[in-house]
């Protein structure tokens, strides 16, 4: 009798808690999380969804049927990977993950299409003197800051004085070093005097050195959290390591955008939780981690593709210095030579890290296209004669990596190809904070397996990674030739003028493989099919949210 | 049991002091300088330096420990390296979802585990008592990512039963900040429920074996009562301290849960500060768990005293 009657008591909890999370669950009917159930579950019963798979070649992109809603409407949240959220002020930020959070409310002088040429922006337009001692922009007239602060020569010009200063921007000082001097010419007019050839500079005044801040709130305490741009979005809140919020700019410039009233870049560290977050409709759209989905597990869940080439590179760096036989060039080919990149993309990124042995990646202009994947063909062989022939016999080194699995399997994956023909590469997961003291500043780290995100322009690639002044070069190695392709490459002003130097460039680096340049890896957006315009940068899982659209 | 009360808490100062020299002290010997990743990789050696005095990194150990313990007595935690944000108002903006994860989860954990470990140490040896025994051990054996991945993916997306991932605070919508909460919680309390229920089952088992429970018995008392009154009542002390102790284990966890399901709150912040070597922010967190911990403890000790009397005195 006891027995039966703690029995039912028993039932009746269990029924209760049972009812509660039925209650719960179907109560819930009318909220985006269930349309997001119902749009996952038309899309597994084989309903359209589109993928930009053919795209990485021309440059984009959405191949969606999506089309853009006259006017303004709807909240736009998208999801980024990287944590650049915490720092707003584009000149003084180091970190080279943070342009996605920036763009919606910072305009730049200059942008980069999708077909990777350089656009007008806040400039109109922009001439070089003859000489090229000069640069001269155009400016709008119609912009005014996100303060009411008008733009005009005057706030570009404070602009690229704080940009250009080291005691302020950490981040970009380095991009405008050929820049002597700012004049206003008049309101509407800004040149740049130059002590070096500048052909690089409209490229970099579309990243952030080109990025402009209100000059009343360059000194705000809180600009670093509270941007005060000229973009299409002004920044309302910002949640640290969680989102910054924004609405539409009412006086932006370009009466095409935004598309929406009201924008959430939200932080979500974690691949997975970013890819349940989009298919459960928690988001529009976020990065799509290669390393740990392929397309068709986002395609599955009814989420559209979209990519576009990336600058980004994925290479094993060397301090020469530390290791006299890695400054020797025979050897580091004989490396290049033992990595089979075919496999190391196929295991490692679900296929999609593009094998390389250049610098420069599919799609992007400096590409010289007679430097095949093959040049340095996977021959274990022919690795090891090299290295005999060298009479390198005993080459050990240990390199450090950041400590995230995914990181470190990839330096093991390089280590078992190293070992396979007689080279020892020890590999130490380091925390990240870690990496860039240890390889770049104290110089006491051999070797240092990484990606480069890319950058806007080839120039600040190679000064960044291969010139012997380079923070990536510690120990100063001279690739022959390097640093008067680099200036020279610089003297032409467009594109078609300093891609022949640049095909060069990589002719060089491809032969002295300075860096192991392993492959590119694939640059994607896994977004829900009413996302359109969707808009990457050349940067890898960078996105320009102030171009996207939400359909109603 | 005033006195109970009193001698507890008194124990908690050096503690709590402890805890402040760990905060500090640990991170301080963990290798890696805030000045160079602030200052990036083309700053001069100058550069790196000012950051440093800017950031006072280069006063001794001893006078920054002094200098923060003052300003953390008077609730100042400092300001975050990169975003400058003070850690005491991020602390304060994301504790509302770690608080109503945890309490949902220890909710969840009684409401599971009190019933079903009471039955079983009532039914001792029955089919029912054996098969909530190797219920709870594969409880306690699913690590939690892997029970809210499941949720997550399952429940959430594939069924579309509840959200899978996001948070709503309680203020904005109460019924979402419900529904949102119940699949992370129940990830997180999937561990905690089995163990509450196996040390109820112990309990239950050995204290229904005393004499007093007998007497009851035998005087005709309704089981209710028996159970209820007399077994429960003194098989909780263990299961109390279960309890406690989950408190720091679900802050632990929660750092896990709160990734799996994109639930802004401490332990999410905890992940990113520890990649970015934010250790004002780091420091600042150690040291309010810490003390959350220390002081539900203090409170585990005392609720002897209201179970067991003859705790009290001694």
């Amino acid at each position: 009798m006891e027995s039966m009657r703690c029995n039912r008591a028993t039932k009746r909890l269990l029924a209760l808690l049972a009812a509660l999370v039925v209650i719960a669950a179907a109560c819930g009917g009318s909220d985006d999380d269930d349309e997001a159930a119902d749009t996952a579950t038309e899309a597994d019963a084989g309903t359209e969804t589109t993928a930009a798979e053919d795209d990485a070649e021309t440059g984009d992109e959405d191949e969606s049927t999506t089309t853009a809603p006259e006017g303004r409407s709807g909240t736009l949240r998208w999801a980024l990977g990287s944590n650049g959220a915490n720092f707003f002020d584009p000149h003084a930020t180091t970190n080279p993950f943070g342009r996605s959070w920036m763009y919606p409310f910072y305009d730049r002088l200059t942008q980069i299409d999708d077909n990777g040429e350089v656009q007008p922006m806040l400039a109109t337009g922009w001439e070089f003197s003859e000489d090229g001692s000069s640069l001269t922009f155009t400016l709008r007239d119609d912009v005014v800051f996100h303060d009411g602060t008008p733009f005009d020569a005057e706030a570009a010009k404070a602009n690229l004085d704080r940009a250009r200063d080291p005691e302020v921007a950490a981040g970009t000082f380095v991009d405008l070093l050929a820049v002597e001097s700012v004049d206003v010419v008049d309101p509407t007019t800004v040149q740049l005097n130059l002590s070096a050839p500048g052909g690089a500079l409209p490229a970099i005044l579309s990243d952030q050195a080109g990025m402009m801040i209100s000059p009343a709130a360059m000194d705000n305490e809180d600009l670093a959290t509270m941007p005060v741009g000229a973009g299409p979005f002004v920044a309302t809140e910002f949640r640290v390591d969680e989102a910054m919020i924004g609405e539409a700019f009412d006086d932006y410039w370009d009466p095409e955008f935004p598309k929406v009233d009201n924008l959430e870049l939200r932080f979500v560290l974690d691949p997975t939780t970013r890819l349940n977050a989009t298919a459960s409709g928690e988001v529009d759209g976020g990065v799509l981690d290669v390393v740990t989905f392929t397309r068709s597990d986002a395609e599955d869940q009814g989420l559209e593709l979209t990519e576009r080439f990336s600058t980004a590179l994925y290479q094993l760096f060397f301090n020469t210095e530390r290791v006299p036989a890695l400054a020797n060039p025979e050897v580091r080919r004989a490396m290049a030579m033992a990595i089979d990149q075919e496999a190391f993309g196929t295991a490692l990124f679900n296929g999609e890290c593009a094998p390389t042995d250049q610098v420069f990646g599919e799609g992007w202009y400096p590409r010289n296209p007679d430097i095949g994947a093959d040049y340095h063909p996977f021959d274990p062989e022919g690795a090891r004669a090299i290295l005999e022939a060298e009479g390198v016999t005993d080459l050990q080194f240990t390199a450090i990596t950041a400590n995230i699995p995914s990181f470190v399997a990839m330096a093991e994956a390089i280590q078992a190809f190293l070992a396979d023909v007689g080279i020892t590469m020890e590999v130490a997961p380091t925390p990240i904070p870690e990496l860039i003291a240890g390889f770049v500043v104290n110089k006491t780290a051999d070797a240092y397996w990484s990606l480069n995100p890319g950058a806007a322009d080839p120039a600040k690639f190679v000064a960044t990674i291969w010139l012997p002044s380079s923070p990536f070069n510690p120990g100063g190695y001279e690739v022959p030739g390097l640093v008067e392709l680099h200036s020279r490459a610089q003297e032409g002003t467009t594109e078609a003028e300093r891609a022949p130097v640049y095909q060069e460039m990589a002719q060089v680096l491809a032969d002295e493989q300075l860096t192991i340049a392993v492959c590119t890896p694939a640059s994607i957006m896994a977004h829900r099919p009413e996302a359109g315009g969707v808009t990457l940068l050349s940067t890898l899982s960078d996105v320009d949210a102030s171009r996207i659209f939400i359909e109603e | 049991m005033l006195r109970l009360v009193a001698r507890r808490l008194l124990k908690v100062i050096p503690l709590l002091l402890l805890v402040t020299v760990i905060a500090f002290g640990l991170l301080n010997l963990v290798p890696g300088d805030p000045a160079v990743q602030i200052a990036g990789e083309f700053a001069t050696e100058e550069q790196i330096e000012a950051i440093r005095t800017e950031l006072e990194l280069d006063r001794p150990w001893l006078s920054r420990y002094g200098s923060w313990l003052s300003d953390a007595v008077r609730g100042d935690l400092g300001d975050s390296l990169f975003s400058g944000v003070s850690v005491r108002s991020q602390i304060w903006d994301r504790l509302p979802a770690t608080v109503s994860l945890i309490g949902w989860s220890l909710v969840l954990s009684a409401l599971i585990g009190i019933p079903a470990g009471t039955v079983a140490g009532w039914r001792e040896g029955s089919a029912l008592d054996r098969f909530l025994t190797v219920g709870t051990t594969i409880g306690v054996a699913i690590p939690v990512f892997v029970t809210g991945l499941v949720l997550a993916l399952v429940v959430g997306i594939k069924l579309g039963w509840l959200p899978a991932t996001g948070y709503v605070g309680i203020t904005e919508s109460p019924w979402q900040w419900a529904r949102r909460l119940i699949l992370p919680a129940f990830a997180l309390a999937l561990t905690g429920a089995a163990e509450i229920a196996r040390q109820t089952r112990a309990g239950v088992i050995e204290v229904k074996k005393q004499d007093f429970v007998r007497v009851a018995r035998a005087n005709g008392l309704h089981t209710r009562q028996v159970l209820g009154k007399h077994t429960l009542k003194n098989a909780m002390i263990p299961v109390v301290t279960v309890v406690g102790l989950q408190i720091g284990r679900l802050f632990g966890l929660s750092v896990l849960v709160e990734q799996i399901f994109n639930i802004p709150g401490l332990g999410s912040r905890l992940i990113t500060a520890v990649f970015e070597n934010d250790v004002p922010f780091i420091q600042g967190t150690v040291l309010m768990l810490g003390t959350v911990i220390v002081l539900v403890n203090a409170g585990v000790d005392i609720s002897y005293g209201y179970f067991n009397p003859r705790v009290r005195g001694s």
